[in-house]
């Protein structure tokens, strides 16, 4: 067992943090919150200097852990263009890899996965949107809900119902790449969150949008498996997301209980919150590595990478309201009060932390090992 | 146990919340308590509800009063944060001269406002003063509009700041966004003591069952508006109340309130507020918390009304929770200063 990264990843991640402390300035991080506008320009600066680099999965995690320990919001934002590619690098066809994912990679489009639906996204079998197959293309009608990059992205993995699936819903399932600009297609930017306010997040209208055939990603009927495997992958990177979040509110609250001096940081009640926050943060980071070490050794494990997932959610939580506790009420502007309010989304997307439970005891009860 | 009076004032609170809290988009928060709100909260009774009668008071007792809050913590905490600071804090403070209760009889009718600086143990008020004025800088102040100031000194004198008040808002406070934070700057503003009780002291120990009332309030309104949404929210084809995880949670933080009402309305409420306010506060932000989490993705937006209770519940904590406050209930506990290494 290895706990260590190679020197080229330490000065990669040293490279990112350098970059996150220069461009995340705290008026910066405040801005993009309060205006609730996406940071375009820093993810196209981001990605020119090399610190998004999709070919190496270890680079991606590094990146969005330091950057969300700087801020969260913009941190997901200049992370985030390429949400839903593993669909089309895995299950879909060197037409759509050309077409798409190239266009990604270089940085010039965003894209975005719509999974979730008004009604729900928890139940991600119970998917309505109606894609009818209509000669060579598919006629697309539904709505999809919080969709990130939804307003912005230049197309989107969208998940479809193509049938009813001899009786079992998620045998019905398909995965269609949708362009945003087709017509019936319609975006409704969602004001409003709580916090990851840089990010931009949509309600998705779609009245017969005409897809072409070719833009099924693999087969029909396959949407289901392969959203799960996507999600199995996307966890991890969202487990990293959390990581960051409460690495950020650690820090912040370590130097000010440094800077209030013995007669704060020499009380054991200090200590013991400090101590707690750190081990689990300590904890988050091994399962999550642990999960990451084996997706990206081709071998996932869905049970430890729901856990990696959970327990970063819950410890993103905790770190960010105990660093809110220790600071008292003048934290109610600033830094800290942002990476609280930004906290909260890691239990929420991606799979709840129930939903993760779900997935780690069935795991579980199928023979995993805890 | 509740009185007629009571029961009178908490359906005639819900009826104000009901015909003048605008509903929706998180309430009063765009728009903050107007002048126009204030006037008719006083003119309802609200914000003199505790006052006393010179003060121009009705004079209540403890119970119809956090009831009141209690009730308006539900659904807009800001407005209840508004009502105990005029009452409990500025009550406590202004009442004991003439000048000062002229002050309060204007307040409580709407027809001043002001802001009190926020005690805590590593907030600094910096201020200097001399004969009869003073300057300085006060580092978080919240309330209405900034026209008089009650303020903490080093020294441990509370003041009132009258004039020389520049006031500093900021932008998207965490919590009680109905109200105004920011920090203050004095300059040579005239000032006057007040009375010989602390304003820490007030806050550490002076308002525990209005802190408790606010903070069960935002519990219930949590946990109620979350039990109604999982009976109707269906997911895998079913009520999300039939899970029983979610059943579970809700059920153990509804015993929970329940315990705390029947605590605080309970004769012994005086002798246990310590313990009431710390598993109010305790209580507020877990079930607040919780509320966000089971309304999926709409609990993570301001349109719901939900995750600002996690907002407000965490300033409660950030505001009224704190290393002193335990070991005043440590000191409860056990009968002698405890856990203070
Ligand atoms: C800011 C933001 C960005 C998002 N971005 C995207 C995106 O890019 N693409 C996308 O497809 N979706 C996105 N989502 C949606 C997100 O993934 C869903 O909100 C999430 O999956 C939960 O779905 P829901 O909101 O419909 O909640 P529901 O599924 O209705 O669940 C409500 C609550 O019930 C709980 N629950 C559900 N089933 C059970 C059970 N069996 N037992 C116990 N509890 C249960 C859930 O955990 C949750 O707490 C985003 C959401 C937000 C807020």
């Amino acid at each position: 067992m290895d706990f260590k990264f190679s020197e080229e990843l330490n000065q990669f991640r040293e490279k990112v943090r350098k970059f996150g402390q220069k461009e995340f300035t705290p008026e910066r991080a405040r801005k993009f919150d309060l205006e609730e506008k996406y940071p375009d320009e820093l993810r196209k600066l981001a990605y020119q200097q090399g610190l998004v680099d999709y070919s190496d999965p270890w680079k991606v995690m590094i990146s969005i852990e330091e950057l969300c320990s700087i801020d969260p919001g913009l941190g997901i934002s200049v992370t985030i263009p390429y949400f839903g590619a593993e669909v089309i690098l895995l299950f879909g066809s060197d037409m759509l890899k050309e077409k798409y994912l190239s266009r990604v990679n270089s940085g010039e489009a965003i894209m975005g996965l719509a999974v979730t639906e008004p009604s729900g996204g928890s139940d991600v079998a119970g998917s309505t949107t109606r894609a009818e197959k209509k000669g060579d293309k598919y006629v697309v009608s539904g709505s999809k809900m919080f969709i990130s990059n939804g307003n912005i992205a230049d197309f989107l993995v969208t998940l479809v119902r193509t049938s009813e699936g001899d009786g079992k819903r998620h045998h019905g399932l398909s995965v269609l790449v949708i362009d945003t600009g087709s017509t019936g297609f319609n975006a409704n930017k969602l004001t409003g969150k709580l916090g990851v306010r840089a990010t931009t997040t949509a309600e998705i209208s779609m009245q017969n949008v005409e897809v072409p055939a070719e833009n099924l990603v693999g087969e029909e009927g396959k949407g289901f498996y392969y959203i799960m495997t996507f999600f199995n992958i996307s966890r991890i990177f969202v487990a990293a997301q959390g990581i960051g979040i409460a690495q950020g509110a650690y820090n912040r609250a370590l130097e000010l209980v440094k800077k209030r001096g013995e007669s704060f940081s020499g009380k054991e009640e200090v200590q013991f919150i400090l101590a707690e926050m750190a081990t689990k943060i300590k904890a988050t980071r091994l399962v999550t590595y642990e999960a990451a070490s084996y997706l990206f050794n081709f071998e996932p494990d869905p049970a430890i990478t729901s856990m990696a997932k959970q327990m970063a959610g819950e410890t993103a939580v905790f770190v960010a309201e105990k660093a809110l506790e220790l600071a008292g009420i003048e934290a109610v502007d600033g830094d800290l009060e942002r990476i609280f309010r930004d906290a909260k989304i890691l239990e929420i997307w991606e799979g709840t932390s129930e939903i993760e439970k779900l997935v780690i005891s069935r795991n579980l009860l199928k023979g995993g090992k805890a | 146990m509740s009185s007629e009076i009571t029961d009178i004032l908490r359906a005639s609170a819900r009826e104000f919340i009901s015909k003048s809290v605008p509903s929706g988009e998180n309430g009063l928060e765009k728009s903050g308590i107007t002048a126009e709100l204030r006037k008719k909260l006083a003119d309802q009774g609200f914000l003199n509800i505790a006052l006393s009668p010179e003060a121009g008071g009705a004079g209540l007792e403890i119970e119809p009063y956090i009831a009141v809050l209690e009730e308006f913590s539900r659904v807009e905490p800001s407005i209840a944060m508004e009502i105990m600071l005029i009452n409990s804090v500025a009550g406590k403070l202004l009442g004991h001269f003439e000048d000062g209760m002229e002050m309060l009889r204007k307040t409580a009718s709407g027809e001043k406002s002001f802001i009190v600086s926020v005690p805590g143990e590593y907030v600094k008020n910096s201020v200097h003063s001399k004969e009869a004025t003073l300057s300085g800088d006060v580092p978080v102040a919240v309330g209405g509009s900034p026209e008089y100031l009650i303020m903490n000194e080093p020294a441990g004198r509370t003041l009132l700041v009258r004039s020389g008040i520049s006031f500093r808002k900021f932008q998207k406070p965490l919590g009680f966004r109905a109200l105004s934070w920011g920090k203050v700057e004095i300059k040579d503003g005239q000032y006057e003591k007040v009375g010989d009780r602390s304003l820490e002291n007030i806050f550490l120990s002076g308002i525990n069952l209005e802190v408790s009332a606010i903070a069960l309030g935002i519990a219930e309104g949590a946990i109620e508006k979350t039990i109604e949404y999982t009976k109707v929210r269906k997911v895998f084809n079913t009520s999300l109340k039939d899970f029983g995880p979610v059943a579970s949670a809700m059920s153990r933080m509804k015993t929970e309130i329940e315990l705390l009402r029947t605590a605080i309305t309970s004769e012994s409420v005086h002798e246990n507020q310590e313990m009431i306010r710390h598993k109010s506060l305790e209580l507020a932000l877990n079930a607040s918390r919780a509320a966000v989490q089971y309304h999926g993705g709409y609990g993570y937006f301001e349109a719901f009304g939900i995750e600002k209770l996690y907002r407000d519940s965490m300033t409660m904590k950030m505001m009224f929770g704190g290393l002193k406050q335990d070991l005043i209930l440590h000191k409860k506990i056990y009968g002698s200063e405890s856990g203070f290494l």
